[in-house]
């Protein structure tokens, strides 16, 4: 006559760790089997990151006015999130827009797609941006023809290390309303 | 330089343009007045459609990767990729655009 069986759970150690007083673990004391989430039920740090690498999250929202010196362009600081209009809100690593037009095709623009931050340009204070993000700005504004500025706003989102993460071009007809958006 | 002989179909080459990251410090092209007077000329001969130019010149338009021989170039293309703005494009309107260009 068989004898009934039944499963029965197996029991094993994946991990386990000495450590020191001071928190280091010890040699030849810690046994690990890949498993993650093993501090606190979190991913240790080394896991989030790989060894010897920083970490640093950035979430982008601060809200902040710029013009830059001797321009009327309108360079605006601004999280993702607060972007409202279709087009844009899959970019969740925005942190610069840059809008280039005459101000009230860029007001025009912040009306539409970020009524939070929309902001009046006359008003802003002069910020100086260095670096990457700047260089970005300067060829920005080299490339936008000068026939442009009263009928087309050119539009361009980049992050803090200077990367262009979108740009795109809204042609407005004389009434003001928008003809087409087009991405570049 | 594909993008300037249409050797293959313009979307096809827009697409593959869009592969390329949008920031480019130093110009991996510049458009000379024979090669956009080229390109042009193939309008009005009718080897490339008005709607043609109209989308490779949106496709050049602000490109970091490229710049102009001279700057009137870059207006001339904004008058090509906004049809809209700048008035409608013909062919009388090509050939006079080929003479400033000559000039």
């Amino acid at each position: 006559m068989p004898i009934p069986t039944k499963p029965s759970p197996c029991v094993g150690i994946r991990t386990c760790s000495d450590y020191s007083p001071f928190g280091v673990e010890l040699d030849g004391r810690t046994l690990s089997g890949g498993y993650r989430f093993g501090y606190q039920g979190s991913e240790k740090d080394n896991e989030l990151k790989g060894n010897g690498n920083s970490y640093q999250m950035v979430t982008g929202r601060k809200q902040e006015t710029l013009t830059f010196k001797g321009t009327k362009q309108l360079v605006k600081s601004c999280g993702a999130s607060e972007h409202r209009a279709e087009d844009i809100a899959t970019f969740v690593d925005c942190s610069l827009y840059l809008g280039l037009g005459t101000a009230a095709l860029v007001k025009q623009s912040m009306t539409r797609v970020a009524p939070m931050i929309m902001a009046d340009a006359a008003k802003s204070s002069t910020t100086v941006i260095d670096g990457a993000v700047k260089s970005n700005y300067g060829r920005f504004v080299s490339k936008i023809p000068a026939n442009s500025k009263k009928s087309a706003l050119y539009q361009k989102w980049v992050n803090l290390q200077g990367e262009t993460l979108n740009m795109l071009k809204t042609t407005f007809a004389p009434d003001g309303s928008i003809i087409h958006v087009k991405p570049k | 330089m594909d993008l300037f002989f249409f050797k293959a179909d313009l979307s096809e080459l827009q697409n593959e343009l869009s592969q390329y990251p949008w920031d480019a410090e130093e110009h991996v092209l510049i458009v000379s007045q024979r090669d956009l007077t080229n390109v042009i000329d193939r309008c009005i001969k009718n080897e490339i459609t008005i709607d043609d130019i109209i989308t490779w010149a949106n496709v050049i338009e602000c490109r970091d990767d490229l710049d102009f021989e001279v700057g009137e170039m870059q207006e001339i293309v904004f008058e090509l990729a906004n049809p809209e703005i700048s008035g409608e494009i013909t062919k009388e309107r090509l050939e006079e655009i080929i003479n400033e260009l000559q000039k």
